[in-house]
């Protein structure tokens, strides 16, 4: 028996998959593959949460395609000018490189904070897909004021999906790609028609002549759910922009982005949150109106598509849930070293599951997107000043490494203190992060100019 | 010719699933019916794609 363990185990370490060192050139992935992945993972189970949380906030219609349409575009050129780039002249993933900029202690802190977060993350994935297998079960979905579990049934149905998700995550990269890409065309379509399927029910024509009038009087009619804050332009703008404010600002996407042949692959990224993150957002909107504004993914697209609709929230809860996992696996090896990528995978997929049973991470989905970036994004911003802005400046990069030390002082207290500024900056959640950013770029600047080696005195 | 077959009828369920709603949308069809219809041609999608993925690529050997 143990020895047909360790023969699965060294079957499953064949999955390694150039973590730990630079991509080499023949590992690098074509456009195609790009595509897939991200139009995968924007066209999310959170999306069915995310578009129809904007409604029980009272956004306006016009506030709300505008905001969509201008945070999306702000948010692919952060990709493409901000992270492809740095991915493609290195090579590595966001963790490797961390660790020759502020050295392998805060590394750890780094990438202990990093999987904890994705793992939240995938835990909402799961807790969306649960909604809608536990229609079948007769299974109550939590409230939205509701923090803990509702029910013992709830907790059994999390748990189950959750190790279902996990396992599939410890097949790797390709196989998640090729999966992402089958799934996600199917999974837009489950939006679209849901949003059409809707409309007759809300009373809009089959000419969409009162369209307009119905979407401004039924659905985003400024008027908040009780309970739930009013949300504007500004606020929605900033959404779009920040909902993947880790990835491209924070720079995470870089362990994707990595294999890409050109920066330009960024651009890509298009594909993904233009219907992900707003016309899915738009569709969801519609069906929670059609619901009687209760938030209840499961329901939504029961109502919508049928038994079909159902499938459809599990599968985008799937598709996303997995390489969220795979992410948070990424970051957990580099504190666990003489772990194999399944060990560590199934490790993050157990946290994870466990977080899904808790209602709050889907209920309060927009603010815990808003922090997540939040307390990421300052590393970022030290990456970035690193990789461009100290050579620009003439200053020593790469200091940790080449002076061996643990942990970088430097780093540590911009990020401390990006988030500290941020939390007392006294403007919206949402709006924070932008004078963070700023923040920390300057002040690392400035740390490492005033820390120059004085200059050696040349002999004859 | 089952790679080529296959991408067309995955193509062709695909936009079925579109069209039923559509239709449901116009009054042409009512909801269980659309709802039937979708579930039949998703169904019909994702049995493609697996024929798809399973039968071997000529170009890749």
């Amino acid at each position: 028996m143990p020895g047909r363990f360790s023969a699965i185990a060294s079957r499953l370490d064949t999955l390694y998959e150039f973590d730990r060192e630079p991509v080499s050139p023949d590992k690098l992935q074509s456009p195609g593959k790009f595509m897939g992945l991200f139009a995968g993972e924007h066209v999310a189970a959170t999306e069915f949460v995310i578009g129809a949380f904007f409604v029980l906030h009272g956004v306006r219609f016009q506030d709300l395609w505008l905001g969509l349409f201008l945070g999306n575009i702000l948010a692919v050129l952060s990709w493409t000018f901000v992270c492809a780039p740095i991915a493609v002249r290195t090579r590595l993933t966001l963790y490797w490189y961390v660790r020759k900029i502020a050295g392998p202690g805060l590394s750890v802190i780094y990438n202990l904070a990093n999987a904890v977060l994705y793992c939240i993350l995938a835990g909402a994935m799961i807790a969306v897909s649960a909604t809608a297998i536990g229609l079948g079960f007769g299974i109550k979905s939590p409230q939205l004021t509701d923090v803990f579990p509702n029910s013992v049934g709830w907790v059994l149905l999390t748990l189950g999906l959750g190790a279902c998700f996990t396992l599939l995550a410890v097949l790797g990269f390709e196989k998640l790609s090729r999966f992402a890409q089958v799934c996600s065309p199917w999974i837009f379509i489950v939006f679209i028609a849901g949003a059409l399927a809707a409309l007759p029910k809300l009373g809009v024509h089959a000419n969409f002549d009162n369209f307009l009038e119905v979407a401004a009087s039924r659905i985003w009619n400024g008027v908040a759910v009780e309970g739930q804050e009013p949300l504007g332009f500004a606020h929605i703008l900033f959404f779009a922009w920040f909902c993947n404010l880790a990835m491209h600002i924070g720079l995470s996407d870089m362990a994707v982005f990595r294999y890409a042949k050109r920066w330009s692959y960024g651009l890509f990224t298009a594909l993904g949150v233009f219907p992900g993150h707003m016309l899915a957002w738009l569709c969801s909107g519609i069906m929670v109106a059609a619901v009687g504004r209760e938030m209840n993914p499961g329901l939504m697209a029961f109502e919508a598509v049928g038994l079909a609709g159902v499938v459809g929230v599990v599968l985008a809860g799937w598709t996303t849930a997995n390489p969220t996992l795979y992410r948070a696996g990424l970051a957990l090896q580099t504190i666990t070293p003489g772990w194999p990528r399944w060990k560590v995978t199934i490790a993050a997929g157990t946290a994870t599951t466990v977080l899904s049973c808790f209602p709050i991470v889907f209920m309060k989905l927009l603010d815990y997107v808003a922090v997540y970036g939040l307390v990421l994004m300052p590393i970022g911003a030290v990456v970035f000043a690193e990789h461009w802005l100290l050579p620009l400046f003439k200053i020593e990069q790469y200091k940790a490494e080449r002076h061996g030390w643990l942990v970088s002082w430097r780093v540590l207290a911009v990020w401390m203190g990006t988030i500290a500024a941020c939390f007392l900056l006294p403007i919206h959640l949402y709006f924070k992060w932008l004078p963070g950013y700023g923040i920390a770029l300057i002040s690392y600047v400035l740390l490492q100019a005033t820390h120059r080696p004085k200059p050696e005195r040349r002999t004859a | 010719m089952i790679r080529r077959l296959s991408r067309i009828f995955l193509g062709a369920s695909l936009a079925l699933c579109l069209i039923y709603p559509a239709l449901f949308f116009l009054g042409s069809m009512g909801d269980s019916g659309y709802k039937r219809g979708f579930l039949l041609s998703s169904i019909a999608y994702f049995l493609f794609a697996i024929i798809l993925a399973a039968s071997p690529d000529r170009k890749k050997r």
